[in-house]
């Protein structure tokens, strides 16, 4: 192996560490780094291909797994990966269809209607800059398959001055045709043979325009905000006094509002333009729908725990106004499971071909906590009076349980999953609040549904308070949840038993109301329950000057209380289905559900002050060597020397002497080190680490100090 | 017929320009005389005017018309704020120049990049093929003040051009007198802003087309010019001092100015009291200030503030950009300290009455102060756990500032001076105002009025 290589991979080995110590008095690593770019051509074919076939996935089971398995995750990685995310960019594309169809519309008619002004489209997108993206790609395919026109997306890192953004325009539209080696731009065009123009002068554009008619140009400001108002007032009014020779049409992407964005114009620029304003799919709508389809769906291969999930809605809310950061939440949490769950392949490893489970997996799964739930149920359930060796037949049931628990934990797997999402759906045909989808799905998941939940209460409740025909159409629902399932969360009929008894039940009420309603309407009656509060009244007497309230029931009909009896059948039969553990006890939850949320935290929101306070603080932590590590709090000579002067920093006011830090320091130091000129160079190191860490920095209310930095 | 020294143009060719430009007549008059080549040609001309005074469109359609009839003028018209650098200009001036002439493509120079060559090329093409006697040619370089990128010595260079090629006529349309210090004569022709009298001939070229619903077209007809005159004295003499706009005001309040009449309440006749009627109208100041949405949307708008389209940590930083930048640092502990009385704030200090010696300006008014980041940052940290029900403290992590760069980019918060966006000590400052601050403030339950100390 060649050095380079080696550097490379002790490099790729520190991208995966922990912490990284920097020791740069150890100088038996001699001369400057090697670059971390790829030198030679051989190390990039090798690299892609291992990448190709395990994407870095690294043996786990203390490096046990077989490289079958490494393998085996990754492929499972791409293939389940990749199928949310086709589901999730499908169901963005579809969200923003309407706003594609309207902008189409306005472009369509404002050709004619807006006179000498420019057309423009307002497209207000909502904070996040990323979703603007698909956006715009979208709308540049469509108006493009709409008419023949040519679309040029501008942004604004990428404006610089009038004269580049001419360019890039006239560069755009007119394609490969450019000449783009010199500055004169050469048209091929057969009358102006001879005739070249300015790489920013549309007249070029004009000349294109010619040989190859346009319908529209369109030219797509994605970030209006990002765009200097001096560059904006430039370039409108030129492509107005263009418009009459190269059909120009506008598009701004919005973040905050026109009323911003207008009151950066200059007044006379504002009136050269015919706007209208479009709103793009908002967020919050979007989330809900992908979440649908991509967390909550029936098919989806891994589940987040609950925790988890509610982690991530909350930072949505709190912190991201786009769906994009979402998706790459759910994106990494796919990839933590499959990269650091051995465990994950089982349920797959049978239809991917994959070898029988080595002896670590068993271990592995036997020690899981779903594992030891299922091992005590059998335990409960068989019979152990007559069992002589005990352990024997602990170890027995054990390997029972283990053997094929791949295709058995995918039955079980699926059955919750069917029994869970119908019973939310259940739950949620009665809801009259308008929670969220989501909210409930979380509840769900973390806690399950039980009967004894407040929750089955509240559905208690409302069933009873139904009148007959409400009632009818909530059991037609239930119904239909079983027998159909549910087209957005990908959920097919019910295929368990007890469901199907359930649904012959149910059926039974059904026709049982709708005779007696029918009945009820021969006789002129109206159908109560004893639950409905129709057939209390309250009567108050008086009874020596005092008032007495009193509750009195009237005797309930014959067909009030056989729709008493149907209430009560129907939330007996659908509260006994609605039974639903949590995920986590499901056996071999571990190989489906993915809830850590460490992980994802310190990657998406990571807080550098702290993690360089404590590692300050704390030194030995990180550098596990013996002088530090004895028990003593303060400051000690052995210390790094950064971390000395972070202690006394601590002590310090808000304007630090340093004249007076360097006597402190000096007092801790020259225990360990005589020389004073070594002293010095240490404690200038130090202060320098310090500031460049961002604790102080320099300052001008007095001379010789520093001022400290708190809230960065 | 001897040709005489001095002759006007005819005045058959003037008068479609007279007529299409009505009360311009002394000036196309003077024009004409200046321009026409029997006439009293000039070598340079300044055209000056305020905008939309008909400068450019008088000149455009009068050249055309002189020209049409007399082989012996030609001319060339080139916008210069069109043109986004010198070279771009001076490589325009020839094109049109070689257009106007006929000139052989293949012989037309490819480039031109400075004042000198644009003289070689102006030369060769204009003085020194053999025309006829009194040939002239009229360049005319519109709104030339506003050229981007001139030097300061092309003004005067083109001005000199004339000097030159004699038979030039180089004409400058600029919006103030501009004076030409090289030649000692430079003949002038002023476009003064059109008076009321001017403005209602113009507009009574064009009454509304079809009669009002219960009046005839007479009515209708004789109703317009008094409905101009009460525009113009509402809204154009103090305000709107050009005639597009006033033509914009005139039709934006002519359908709710004659609706009362379709409406059945008053008659055609009764001026007056339609005019009381619509007074609110023409105190109405958007007609002066058209917005830049011109299509009302169709579909029910869903709210987008910014209350709706931030986060909410956006929000709340912004909230604190707002306070820095208008609230004094003096005022700070007293606002945000929970240090004394057991965690009661002592918020909002009486209100001083008794400095009313030297009356201060309220620093809302004053607009948006710069202040210091790490201020910001402390103000959030003080109120978070107030304006929110997350009890956990505020750490400045990553998604705080993922927000401070989405306000950035947003341009809602900018950067004061220069200096690395990383710097905790820089300054910045907000510019969003107090109006969409408070909408923002009440969408997460915060009246930021009793935060602020004037």
């Amino acid at each position: 192996m060649d050095p380079e290589r080696e550097d490379t991979d002790l490099l790729a080995q520190h991208d995966y560490q922990a912490a990284y110590i920097f020791d740069p008095e150890n100088g038996e690593t001699p001369g400057r780094p090697s670059k971390k770019r790829r030198v030679s051509k051989q190390t990039k074919v090798v690299s892609s291909t291992a990448e190709d076939s395990t994407l870095g996935f690294v043996p786990l089971l203390n490096g046990a797994e077989r490289p079958d398995f490494v393998k085996l995750r990754a492929q499972l990685y791409r293939e389940s990966w990749g199928k949310v995310e086709s589901r999730i960019q499908d169901a963005l594309r579809e969200s923003n269809s309407v706003t594609l169809d309207q902008v189409a519309t306005f472009v369509g008619e404002a050709k004619t209607s807006a006179d000498d002004k420019i057309p423009s489209a307002f497209i207000i997108t909502g904070s996040n800059l990323a979703s603007q993206n698909l956006l715009f790609e979208q709308l540049s395919e469509s108006l493009q398959a709409a008419s023949k026109s040519k679309f040029v997306r501008l942004r604004s890192s990428e404006a610089v001055s009038l004269r580049a953004m001419l360019k890039k325009i006239i560069r755009e539209v007119t394609d490969g045709k450019s000449d783009s080696a010199g500055e004169d731009l050469q048209m091929n065009s057969g009358q102006d043979i001879r005739r070249q123009y300015l790489d920013y002068d549309l007249e070029a554009l004009h000349a294109y325009i010619k040989t190859d008619p346009c319908e529209h140009i369109f030219i797509a400001f994605e970030d209006s905000e990002g765009f200097e108002s001096g560059l904006l007032c430039d370039l409108i009014p030129l492509f107005n006094a263009w418009r009459s020779r190269v059909p120009f049409t506008l598009l701004f992407g919005v973040a905050t509002s026109t009323e911003l964005l207008q009151a950066r114009l200059l007044k006379s620029v504002c009136q050269q333009i015919y706007g209208a304003q479009f709103d793009a799919v908002q967020s919050g709508s979007i989330l809900e729908n992908v979440f649908k389809i991509a967390v909550a769906a029936a098919d989806v291969p891994v589940r987040i725990g609950g925790p988890l999930l509610r982690s991530m809605l909350e930072r949505q809310q709190d912190q991201v106004a786009g769906i994009q950061s979402f998706v790459s939440s759910l994106k990494y949490a796919y990839m933590c499971h499959f990269y650091a769950n051995a465990l994950s392949p089982i349920l797959a490893a049978p239809d991917h071909g994959a070898p029988a489970l080595q002896a670590e997996h068993v271990e592995a799964l036997q020690n899981s906590s779903s594992f030891q739930i299922a091992l005590e149920k059998v335990i409960a359930e068989s019979d152990v009076s007559n069992v002589n060796d005990l352990s024997a037949f602990f170890m027995q049931q054990a390997a029972n349980l283990a053997t094929d628990c791949g295709s058995r934990a995918a039955a079980q797997r699926q059955t919750w999953v069917s029994c869970a999402l119908r019973g939310l759906e259940v739950l949620r045909a009665v809801s009259t609040t308008s929670t969220d989808f989501s909210q409930s799905y979380v509840e769900m998941m973390t806690t399950g549904i039980s009967p004894a939940d407040d929750t089955m209460a509240q559905f208690t409740d409302r069933v009873r308070r139904m009148d007959a025909g409400a009632l009818l159409l909530f059991i037609g629902r239930v119904i239909e949840i079983y027998t159909h399932g549910d087209e957005e969360l990908k959920l097919g009929p019910s295929s368990e038993a007890e469901h199907a008894a359930l649904l012959t039940k149910l059926t039974e009420l059904t026709t049982e109301l709708t005779l007696l309603q029918k009945e009820a309407e021969t006789k002129g009656i109206s159908l109560h329950s004893k639950y409905s509060g129709h057939n209390t009244t309250v009567r108050t007497t008086v009874i020596r000057q005092r008032v007495h309230l009193s509750k009195d029931t009237t005797a309930l009909s014959e067909e009030d209380k056989q729709m008493t009896r149907i209430v009560d059948d129907t939330i007996a039969a659908i509260t006994a289905s609605l039974d639903v553990v949590p995920p986590n006890e499901v056996f071999l939850a571990e190989s489906w559900l993915y809830d850590s949320k460490a992980p994802s935290r310190d990657v998406f929101v990571p807080r550098p002050r702290v993690v360089f306070e404590r590692s300050l603080a704390r030194p030995s932590d990180y550098l596990a060597c013996e002088c530090c590590t004895e028990g003593h709090d303060g400051v000690q000579p052995t210390l790094p020397t950064t971390s000395i002067l972070y202690q006394m920093y601590l002590e310090t006011g808000s304007l630090i002497n340093v004249a007076d830090l360097w006597t402190a320091f000096h007092a801790a130091v020259s225990k360990e080190e005589e020389d004073e000129r070594k002293v010095l160079v240490l404690f200038y190191r130090a202060l320098a680490e310090l500031r460049a860490l961002g604790f102080v920095k320099g300052s001008k209310r007095k001379a010789d100090h520093v001022a400290k930095l708190k809230w960065l | 017929m001897a040709a005489s020294l001095f002759q006007l143009p005819d005045e058959l060719l003037l008068a479609p320009v007279l007529q299409t430009y009505p009360c311009r007549d002394h000036q196309i008059h003077t024009l004409a005389t200046l321009l026409y080549p029997s006439a009293a040609p000039c070598r340079t001309l300044t055209i000056h005017g305020v905008e939309s005074t008909g400068k450019s469109a008088i000149t455009a359609s009068l050249l055309a018309s002189l020209a049409r009839p007399t082989p012996n003028l030609r001319y060339a018209f080139v916008n210069a704020s069109q043109c986004i650098t010198a070279r771009h200009l001076f490589e325009s001036i020839v094109m049109s120049i070689a257009e106007a002439l006929d000139w052989p493509q293949e012989d037309t120079a490819i480039r031109c990049e400075t004042l000198a060559q644009l003289d070689v090329e102006l030369v060769r093409m204009l003085k020194y093929p053999k025309r006829e006697d009194n040939f002239r040619f009229v360049l005319v370089l519109d709104a030339i003040d506003r050229a981007r990128d001139a030097p300061s010595s092309m003004l005067p260079g083109l001005a000199r051009l004339s000097e030159i090629i004699p038979c030039l006529t180089t004409a400058f349309i600029l919006t103030a007198p501009l004076p030409l210090r090289t030649s000692s004569f430079t003949p002038s022709v002023h476009f003064p802003p059109y008076t009321k009298p001017d403005y209602l001939r113009i507009l009574a070229l064009t009454p509304p087309t079809e009669p009002t619903h219960n009046a005839t077209m007479e009515e209708t007809l004789a109703l317009w010019p008094r409905f101009c005159a009460a525009v113009h004295d509402a809204l154009v003499q103090s305000a709107a001092r050009s005639l597009p706009s006033f033509k914009r005001a005139c039709e934006t309040l002519w359908p709710r100015f004659i609706a009362p009449i379709e409406k059945g309440t008053y008659e055609a006749k009764e001026f007056s009291k339609l005019l009381v009627a619509a007074r609110t109208h023409f105190q109405d100041e958007s007609v002066l200030n058209p917005s830049i949405i011109s299509v009302a949307p169709s579909s029910k708008t869903t709210s987008t503030d910014l209350s709706t389209l931030l986060p909410r940590t956006a929000r709340i930083l912004l909230l604190c950009a707002y306070l820095a930048s208008h609230n004094a640092p003096k005022h700070d502990l007293t606002l945000f300290s929970t240090h004394h009385q057991g965690g009661r704030r002592r918020r909002r200090v009486a209100p001083t009455i008794a400095s009313n010696k030297h009356r201060k300006i309220a620093r809302k008014l004053l607009g948006a102060h710069a202040f210091v980041l790490e201020r910001m940052m402390a103000i959030y940290a003080a109120v978070k756990s107030e304006w929110t029900e997350d009890p956990r403290v505020a750490a400045v992590d990553a998604d705080v500032g993922m927000a401070m760069a989405t306000l950035t980019s947003l341009r809602l918060l900018t950067r004061v001076g220069t200096g690395d966006v990383m710097d905790r000590g820089g300054k910045w400052r907000i510019s969003v105002g107090w109006e969409i601050i408070r909408g923002v403030g009440r969408s997460i339950g915060v009246e930021l009025d009793e935060w602020l100390i004037e």
